[in-house]
Parts: structure tokens; sequence; C-alpha cells
């Protein structure tokens, strides 16, 4: 049932696994069995043939009994005749003899020679025939010889009687013989209905074979349909392999007909054989796909009429011959070659080729296939990096110092000429040789590499280098590991520096440094005797000029309230100005001595609240100014970190300045103000008052230099220079804006608190009381000691 | 210039004999010394403070020496110095009076032992208000060892 079920088709499909029947074995049976079938025939034919020749001998027989006996009547007829009629009278059937009989009797003779019952019978009637013949003849002699009675009676009784026999003996034939028809033709038909049921079966034999055939021819078709399909698509996937593959692919048909190898005169032979002249076949030679022709800047069409050996760089060798023969002595299935070519655009495109050399099934024409990687980025990269590694071995090779590396062993692997120079040894005579016995102390050489390997390192290690001619060259030697890219050891590499001139170089510096030493201490001590001159100066300048000073003005003093009364208001007035400028100049001289001291004092370094400062000294001076209307504001002030006594000083200054200057003002504005600005911190006072014209601005912080008049604002013009002093001592600026009767804004600049921390001007001296009581010179410093 | 009329109540050391008459001046205006001896370099204070000149009554009475620093022969500093180490005088109150303002001339003044260290003003009003606070102050101010009732 399920057999039933299977879909009828699945059994034409060609079974892919089974192996196809050889179609010449169902023809070889076809022809087997027609040839049986044939010779079944043949011989039913024969049969059929033989039968039939033996029916028709017995109908020849039957026809020949007749003659027999219708020519035994005749004979008989004419005889009665002539007895009847005697002689004169013309019987219209003459007499002739036996002809007729003996002819078919002779007939019948040849007729039934096989058949051996109807031979005997034969005899007995030729005997039967011949004695009637007598009896016919001796009757006629009778009636011829006028005994007609006695012939009358004679052919009644004995010619009757023996007539009567040959029928009888001509009947038992003929029955014999209707007989044997009889049975023959029935056998004839027997075989003649064999024979077309043979032909029959033969006939469905042959249809069936055909039939079988037909399936079988059927089947070929298909698989040959099928492989041809095959064959198809494998040409479309390489076509499309060949169309798309991004590696270059190159055909060039090399049409070969000499087995060894393809020659010019070949390509003339086939060119002529196929009827193109060289030079068109030549245009069918390459087939190239797109890969190759973005390679080189031509299109597929363009190249065809191309051959590749035309798109060689002519500057680069060429290498197509050695791997083309490589490929015809059959020594390589293929070949591989990097062979530089030309783009269109003049720009070498280096080409990484596969070689394959393919013989054509159909008309042995040879074909190469090239495959074609694009290298030239590689190649590009490869030229840099040998331009690169040319470029390290130069600058090896060209180093004063010499250069060597050492392998684990301790042996030398590679120097440079520096080297060679060095030793006095070529090159070959130094690899492999222990580093070590280039020195004069050969253990510590090698407790210097082997402490690169432990240590990675070593540097600045002293040995002396022995050249060759014995001269010895102090050394510094350098030494550190290098590594593989895996990060493995390698070796060591070493450079010895020649430090001889160096140590020249060292002696006579240590001597130049003695001498220098020896300046120097000279020096400082002509400049400490400068500084103590310079003291003295100072102090007698404080000292003495200021004595003198004190005399004018106190005689004057002492005259003006003394001789008051025998002075007039002229002479009290001259007296007065005596005393102003003496006092002047007393002013003059303590600010020229605070600006000196200023240079010599050290700095006291420590973080200082600028705000709390600047809000201190604007409250100091703002008190001694308590008549004024001044609006003071300060802003929020970032710290400094400095000298605070001197910072003060400058708050001083610049605060002060800022009263003074704005006292013309109803009400003075005079505004702090300060922020962090990078590294440094900025500080600024202003005022509204007097200003000045920015012409002047770089006199401004001029010792003694002065903007206004001393009747518009007294001041000796120190206070500025002195401020400058300070701050360019903190690594600070200081400048001023302003405009006449404008105000001025005077700005200045410190390091932040942590900034300044680096400044090297920091200075931890020892302490020395700094008291800004001092500046006034006014003020009593009292001992609190108490006696004992 | 010397007062004999009472016994020395101040002794001035001053090169200078126009500072000292001013100094003078300014301590006999308060009314508050009588007996001022001027020394004109510090040979001759020491001489009378510590030499051979002493007697024992001079410094009896004596409550101040008023120093210079820069004197001809002997200079300030050193006069300080022997007074300190003399038994006698190591107590004695002193105070330079100078010129100078340098930092170490005031160190050192107060490492010998100073009892305060007074910088004349150039501007005579004020040269005069100091000397006279200082003369009130030790002269009428001042108590020293011994003088305690």
């Amino acid at each position: 049932m399920q057999q039933a079920e299977r879909p009828a088709h699945a059994i034409a499909i060609p079974q892919k696994s089974s192996r196809p029947l050889n179609p010449l074995i169902p023809l070889a049976a076809a022809g087997a069995l027609a040839l049986v079938a044939w010779g079944f025939a043949w011989r039913q034919t024969q049969d059929t043939f033989n039968e039939a020749i033996r029916t028709s001998r017995s109908q020849a027989v039957l026809v020949s009994l007749s003659d027999v006996e219708r020519g035994l009547l005749q004979s008989d007829l004419r005889a009665m005749a002539s007895i009847v009629n005697p002689a004169g009278y013309v019987s219209p059937i003459p007499w002739s003899g036996y002809d007729l009989e003996e002819r078919s009797l002779e007939e019948l003779k040849s007729l039934t020679d096989e058949n051996r019952v109807q031979k005997a019978r034969w005899s007995q009637l030729r005997l039967a025939v011949t004695s009637h013949q007598r009896l016919l003849e001796r009757s006629i002699q009778l009636a011829e010889g006028s005994n007609g009675e006695a012939s009358r009676r004679l052919l009644t009784t004995q010619i009757n009687s023996s007539l009567a026999l040959i029928l009888g003996q001509l009947r038992a034939m003929t029955r014999d013989e209707q007989q044997l028809l009889l049975s023959r033709s029935s056998h004839l038909n027997q075989q003649r209905q064999r024979l077309q049921l043979l032909q029959a079966l033969s006939m469905v034999t042959m249809l069936v074979l055909v039939i079988v055939n037909l399936g079988l021819i059927r089947r070929e078709r298909q698989a040959r349909a099928a492989t041809l399909g095959a064959l198809i698509s494998s040409e479309e996937r390489f076509r499309y392999l060949f169309d798309n593959a991004s590696v270059g692919m190159a055909m060039t048909k090399l049409a070969a007909i000499n087995p060894g190898g393809p020659t010019l005169d070949d390509n003339k032979a086939l060119a002529t054989m196929l009827g193109y002249s060289t030079e068109e076949l030549g245009e069918q030679q390459l087939e190239a796909n797109e890969a190759v022709a973005t390679m080189l800047g031509y299109s597929r069409e363009e190249l065809k009429a191309l051959s590749l050996e035309s798109l060689c760089d002519p500057q680069e060798p060429k290498g197509h011959a050695a791997g083309l023969a490589s490929l015809l002595d059959g020594s390589k299935p293929s070949a591989r070659l990097v062979q530089c070519y030309r783009h269109r655009n003049g720009q070498k495109v280096w080409v990484d080729e596969g070689l394959v050399l393919r013989r054509n099934s159909k008309d042995a024409s040879l074909e190469l296939i090239t495959i074609m990687l694009n290298i030239t980025a590689l190649k590009t990269e490869e030229q840099a990096l040998l331009e690169k590694v040319h470029y390290t071995r130069s600058l090896i090779e060209t180093s004063i110092d010499p250069l060597v590396t050492i392998s684990p062993a301790g042996t030398i692997e590679d120097v440079n000429e520096a080297t060679v120079q060095a030793t006095g040894l070529p090159r070959g005579a130094l690899q492999g040789r222990d580093f070590a016995d280039f020195f004069t102390e050969p253990e510590r050489a090698r407790q210097g590499y082997q402490n690169a390997f432990q240590q990675g390192s070593v540097r600045d290690y002293p040995l002396t280098l022995r050249h060759v001619s014995g001269s010895l060259m102090p050394v510094l030697y350098n030494a550190s590991t290098y590594r593989n890219g895996q990060g493995e050891v390698l070796g060591v590499y070493a450079a010895a520096r020649d430090i001889s001139q160096v140590q020249q170089m060292e002696e006579k510096l240590r001597s130049l440094n003695t001498e220098l030493e020896e300046r120097v201490q000279q020096r400082t001590e002509d400049l400490t005797e400068v500084n103590q001159e310079l003291e003295a100066f100072a102090y007698s300048v404080s000292h003495d000029l200021r004595a003198p000073l004190r005399a004018v003005d106190g005689f004057s003093h002492k005259l003006l309230k003394t001789y008051s009364d025998q002075l007039d208001d002229e002479g009290r007035r001259l007296l007065q100005v005596v005393r102003d400028n003496a006092q002047r100049m007393g002013q003059l001289i303590d600010d020229l001595l605070r600006f000196s001291r200023l240079g010599r004092r050290e700095l006291q370094i420590e973080p200082v609240d600028m705000e709390a400062l600047a809000r201190g000294v604007a409250s100091d001076l703002l008190a001694s100014e308590s008549e004024r209307r001044i609006e003071f504001s300060c802003g929020k002030l970032p710290e400094a970190k400095g000298d605070a006594a001197m910072l003060r000083e400058v708050w001083v200054n610049l605060i002060g300045n800022a009263i003074k200057f704005s006292r013309d003002r109803p009400v003075a504005h005079i505004t702090v103000a300060g922020e962090p600005q990078g590294s440094e911190a900025i500080y600024s006072v202003q005022d509204d008052g007097a200003g000045f014209d920015m012409a002047y601005a770089d006199k401004l912080f001029g010792v003694f230099q002065r903007l206004h008049r001393q009747d518009e604002f007294e001041g000796t013009g120190v206070g500025l220079a002195l401020s400058q002093r300070i701050l360019h001592r903190h690594q600070g600026r200081i400048w001023g804006e302003g405009q006449p009767d404008g105000g001025a804004t005077f700005h200045f600049t410190l390091p932040l608190h942590q900034a300044l921390a680096a400044s090297p001007t920091v200075a931890a001296g020892p302490t020395v009381a700094a008291s800004t009581t001092l500046a006034t010179g006014t003020t009593v410093a009292a001992s609190t000691t108490e006696p004992a | 210039m010397t007062h004999h009329n009472s016994p020395l109540e101040l002794l001035l050391v001053e090169d200078n004999p126009a500072d000292a008459e001013l100094t003078i001046d300014a301590l006999l205006a308060t009314g508050l010394v009588n007996a001022v001896q001027w020394v004109k370099d510090g040979a001759e204070a020491l001489e009378l403070l510590v030499g051979s000149k002493r007697q024992s009554t001079t410094l009896l009475n004596l409550k101040l020496v008023l120093l210079d620093l820069r004197l001809p022969r002997v200079d300030g500093l050193e006069v300080l110095k022997r007074i300190r180490a003399d038994e006698t005088t190591r107590l004695m109150p002193v105070v330079v009076l100078t010129s100078s303002q340098e930092e170490s001339d005031l160190v050192r003044a107060y490492n010998l032992g100073a009892n305060s260290y007074l910088v004349k003003p150039v501007e005579s009003e004020a040269f005069m208000k100091s000397v006279a606070e200082l003369g009130l102050y030790w002269m009428l101010l001042n108590k020293l060892p011994g003088t305690t009732q």
C-alpha cells in the first residue's frame, strides 16, 4: 500500500548516488534478443518453406496423376477409334503413340521419387500401363488385319480390365497423395501460425526493448542536462569570482603549439590557422578583471588591447619570463613573483603575482592565469621601513661613541664604526669575542654588563678601553638591556664614551674652579669691603649729615625763641624758611636711608592677610584725616606670601598717596581691590584725586621723581620707588594709571600664597627685628630690663 | 658745660657741641635737671665713670648717662661695655642718644645693656620734646636700686 503511494516522479529522477547504467548493456541485450528471435523465425520460415514445397509437390503429383489419367484415357480413346474405324477412315484424333502418357509418367516419377510408397505404386503403375499399351497395340494390329471381331473381343475383355487396373492404381495414388496433401497443408498451416506467433512475440520484445532504451536515453539526457547545468553554474560562479574578486586576475592566451614552449612562431602559426593576423590575435590575448583595471588605471576593454608585459615599469626588473619558464618546464605548478607595473598616471604599482599555467583541453593552447595582489602600500611601507632601518643604522654608525650589543653570554654581537676605530680591530675580529677582553680590567668590565643584565641598565661606569696598538682610552660605560617585540631581553646595548678629553677638561675645570674660587673669595672680600664702606657711608650720612641739619634747625629755633623780640617779621620768616628746608633735607635723608636699607634687609616670608593689612593701614592713616570726608572701601583681597612689614610699607605709600592726592575733593573716594589672576594676585588702590599725566608715567617710580610741585603736594618722591623696590623683591610688579584731575589707580601684583613657596629669594637669614616705628624716626624704644 | 653747684645728676657724652648745647637747653628747660656734666668723648667719660678721675661722690646722685655712639677716641658702644663691666656702674641707666638709625647699632646697644635708645630727630621741636620727656622720665619717674625708702 505504501509503495503504491510513493510519488510516481520519484522513480523518474535519477538517483545521484547510483551509477548510471551503461547504455550499451540494454542495447546488447536487445541485439541478442533480436538475434535469437531472428534465429527462431528463420528456422520456422525454413520449416514452413520446406512444408510449402512439400505441399506444392503433392499438388503437382495430383496434377501429374490426373495428367497421366487423362493421357491414358486419350490414348485409349484414339486407340479405340483406330480399332473401330479401320483403314481409310480418318480419325479426328489420330493416334500418335503414348507420348503424352510417357511424359506424364516421367513427370510423376520425378515427383514421387522421394515418397517411397508412391514410388512403389508408380512402378506398379508403369507395369500396368505398359501391359495395357501392349494390349492396345495388339488390338490395333488385329483390327488392321481385318480381324475386327477378335480385336473387339480382346478390347472388351482384356483391355477394359487392364484399364480398370490402371485407373484403380491411379486412384489409389491420388488418394494417397491427397491424404498427404491434406496432412501437409494442415502442417503448413500450423507452421504458419507458429511463425506468426513468433513474429508477434518478436514484435512485442522489440517494443519493450525500444521503450526500455527510450527510458535509458531519457535518463542519460537528464544526467547530461544536470551535468551541463552544473557546468553552467560553475562557469557562472567562476565568472562572478573573476569579475568581482578584489584580487586582480588576468588571463593571457599563450597559444602554445610547440610543446617546448610558446614562441613568436607559435603565435603566427595559430594566427594563420585561425585566419587571424598575429596582431588581431594579440588584441584578444589579455582578459583582466575589474581589480586589475582599477589597479593599473585602464578599463578592461583597454586592457584587452594591451599585455601585462607592456604595462610593466621599465625601470624595475621584469620577472615574468623567469616565472613562465619555471612553469613551462613543468618543475612547478605555479610561480610567485613581485612585479612593478606603471599605473596610467605614471605611479609605480607593486604587485605580488601568482602565475598558473593552464592547457586548454579544446585547442591545446596555453593560458597564463595571473593572480595580482596590489602590494604598493606594503612596498611603500617596506621602503619607508627600510629607510628607517637605514636611517637608524646610519645614526648608529655615525655615532662618535663606540656602540656594541652584547649577548647574554657576554660576546659582542654588533659594533659600529666608532668601536672599530676605538679598538683598531675590524668588525669580524670583534664579533663573537668576549666584550670584557678589550678593557684593562676585564673583570670590572664583565661586572659592568652583568650589572646591566641584572638591573636593566648601568650608568657612567668608568673603564679603560685598550686599542690594539696598546694606547688606552678612559671611557664611561653606559649600557641598558634591549628587548624584542615580546619583551624578552635580547642583550645589552652599550656605549663607551671617550672621556679622555672630558677628563682633561675636568682637570682644567678643576684648576679653573680653584682659580675662580680664589677670585670669588677675593671679590667677596672686595665686595664686603665695599659694602662696609657703603654702610659706613650710610652711617655717616645718617649720623653726620643729620647732625648739622639738626643744628641748623635747632639753632634757628633757638634764635627765634631767644631773640624773637629783636627780629622783625621778615627776619622770623627767613629763619622759618631755613628751618623748613633743614627739616625737608632731614626727611630726604631719612627716606634715602630707608630706601637703601630696603635692599639690604632680608625678607621675612610668611603668609600675609593682605586685606587685614590694607584695612589696618587705611584705618591708621584715616585716623589723622578726621577733618576730611573720605569714603574708603576695601574688597575681599587674596592672601599673599611675603614680608608683612614691607608689604605694609606698600600699602602705606599707596593709600597714603591716595589720601594725599585726593585732599582737594570735598568727598574723596578710595577703593582697594584685589583678585587672583593666574599664579598672581593683583591688587589696586584707586582714588578720584588729582591724578597725573600718563606722559610722565615712566617717572612715577624713580627715586626723588615727583609729578607735582612741592607747594601743591608735599613729598620726597621716594614712596613709589620704595614700593616698587619692595614688590620687585617679591617678584611682583607695579604700575599706575591716571589722568590729570581724573584720579589715579595703582596696581601691583604679588605671587599668590602657594606660588611664592618656590621662589628662590626666600631666605631664612638671621632675624632682625623689623620695626616700622624705625621709619618714622620719632619713636623711642624703651628697654624693659629692670635694674637688679 | 658743668654745673658744680649741686652734685652730678646727669652725664652727657656728646662730641657735637651744637647737639650738646641743644640737649642741655632742653634738659634745663624742664627744670628737672640741675647738675649736668658734658664730656666730649668716650675716653673722658670713662675716666670720669670708671677711671682715675672717679670720686666716690661723683656717682652718688648720678641718675642717667646720655651716650652718643659716634665719639672720638673711644666710641659710645665701648663706653657702654666698660660701664656694664664695672661693678660700681653696671646698673647705671644709660640711654643712647644718637643720629644713627642703623639696626646694627640698635641691636649692639641693647646687647651691651643700653636702657633705652633714642634717635635724635632733625626737627628741633621734636628733638626738644624728646629730650624733655626723656629727662622727665629718668630724672623723676624712674626708680633705681638703693634709692627706695
